[in-house]
């Protein structure tokens, strides 16, 4: 969920919107290195499809429909560095062109989404042994670490009280993190059918 | 095949879309950073006649830019769900302090209301040229001017996935609609590694050599 202008106070705003940016400039920084021409434009591409899949919502029966954020599936294919980069240019994107999430909480919610869906997410689904399942695991705990930053700057914003909105946040989170994990394997066993030259990093 | 623009309203004319793209963006962030960073540390009681000047101000430039004022009602309304949210989670939670919500409210309609006044009014691409002269890192410059270009392509794209869906899928129902929506997304993801591919190969003939420079 992208968190809009006027919800959080000035201090989470650049406490949060530092971090991000930091980070941002080290990954950056880390990616040009290594950076092959034919990569830009699959970055480029690759963001249109990041925000296309979140503004994208398939209903799944009983008034329910699921969006993957894709931030565990691009890191899978591209690896976690590249995959925030993606992440985070899609999520300006967003702001700037649809409204989602605003200007001064991008750095909250690049933390949120970005950070802890590349980062977090692709991080414990490397440590947990087994494939399939540690996707769907990887997910929820990664929606969890999502649902405890949201709750904590929501709240030292003065917009929750904390253990109402770690306990709402919590449930959410894990559940949608536990979806999208899910919908990410069954896209991996997709690709893994039709296109496994795209999976050298999965294996 | 309807051509999907992003920013619709943008190359309208009025006094408003003839500003400097530079002056637009700095005066935008100016005033959000007015608006979230300022009035919240005076506290509402104090800040309530700045929040009224500003909302004068913004309708003032609204009405001057001729985007129609639906369309920004309709986007600025993105945020009410959010909003809910927080209001439902304080209720049922027995602390809604009313008054901190509206003012909550009116900042984030008011902000999103302002952003919007920006995108509206000045082409996308003009705001990246804007900020690639201020020295933004040229990959995130180029990736952004990539989405702009592709977003109608996908958007077709994705329209006829779902024309084809229902015209396969139509007895699939519930929980296992979930496999079709991933190899939807599965083949979305494909063709723009495809896409890519092409797009690169025609690069390359027109002399690019990776520099973003």
């Amino acid at each position: 969920m992208h968190i809009p202008d006027g919800f959080l106070n000035p201090q989470v705003t650049l406490v949060s919107g530092g971090i991000s940016a930091t980070v941002l400039v080290l990954t950056l920084r880390k990616v040009n290195q290594t950076l092959k021409p034919e990569q830009i434009p699959l970055m480029g591409l690759l963001a249109s499809f990041v925000f296309m899949i979140q503004l994208f919502s398939f209903p799944v029966g009983v008034g329910t429909s699921v969006h993957l954020s894709g931030a565990l599936l691009i890191s899978i294919l591209v690896g976690p560095r590249i995959g925030f980069i993606i992440m985070t240019v899609s999520l300006v994107a967003l702001a700037l062109l649809f409204q989602h999430g605003g200007i001064f909480s991008l750095g909250a919610n690049t933390l949120n989404i970005a950070m802890v869906g590349c980062f977090g997410a692709f991080g414990i689904y490397k440590l947990l042994p087994g494939k399939r399942l540690a996707l769907v695991l990887a997910g929820g705990l990664a929606g969890v670490i999502s649902a405890i930053l949201c709750a904590v700057e929501l709240s030292l914003s003065g917009m929750l009280d904390l253990s109402t909105a770690l306990m709402t946040m919590m449930l959410i989170y894990s559940v949608t993190g536990a979806i999208e994990g899910f919908i990410t394997m069954l896209i991996l066993d997709f690709l893994l059918k039709v296109k496994p030259e795209l999976l050298s990093h999965y294996s | 095949m309807k051509q999907a623009f992003i920013d619709r309203y943008a190359r309208l004319t009025s006094p408003i879309h003839r500003l400097s793209t530079g002056f637009k963006i700095k005066f935008t962030l100016l005033l959000l950073a007015l608006l979230l960073l300022g009035f919240p540390l005076l506290g509402f009681t104090i800040a309530l006649p700045g929040y009224g000047i500003y909302t004068f101000l913004i309708l003032t430039i609204a009405l001057l830019s001729r985007v129609p004022f639906s369309f920004l009602l309709t986007r600025s309304a993105l945020v009410l769900p959010f909003s809910a949210l927080i209001v439902v989670v304080n209720y049922f939670s027995g602390n809604l302090a009313l008054a901190q919500m509206s003012e909550t409210l009116i900042k984030s309609l008011l902000s999103i209301f302002t952003l919007l006044l920006l995108t509206s009014t000045t082409p996308f691409h003009e705001i990246l040229k804007q900020i690639s002269r201020w020295k933004a890192p040229g990959l995130l410059v180029i990736i952004l001017a990539f989405m702009y270009r592709y977003f109608f392509l996908l958007v077709a794209e994705i329209e006829a996935l779902e024309r084809a869906t229902k015209m396969r899928h139509a007895s699939v129902s519930g929980w296992k609609r979930i496999r079709v929506y991933a190899n939807i997304v599965g083949l979305l993801l494909i063709r723009s590694f495809e896409r890519a591919e092409k797009v690169y190969d025609a690069m390359r003939m027109r002399g690019f050599t990776g520099d973003l420079r």
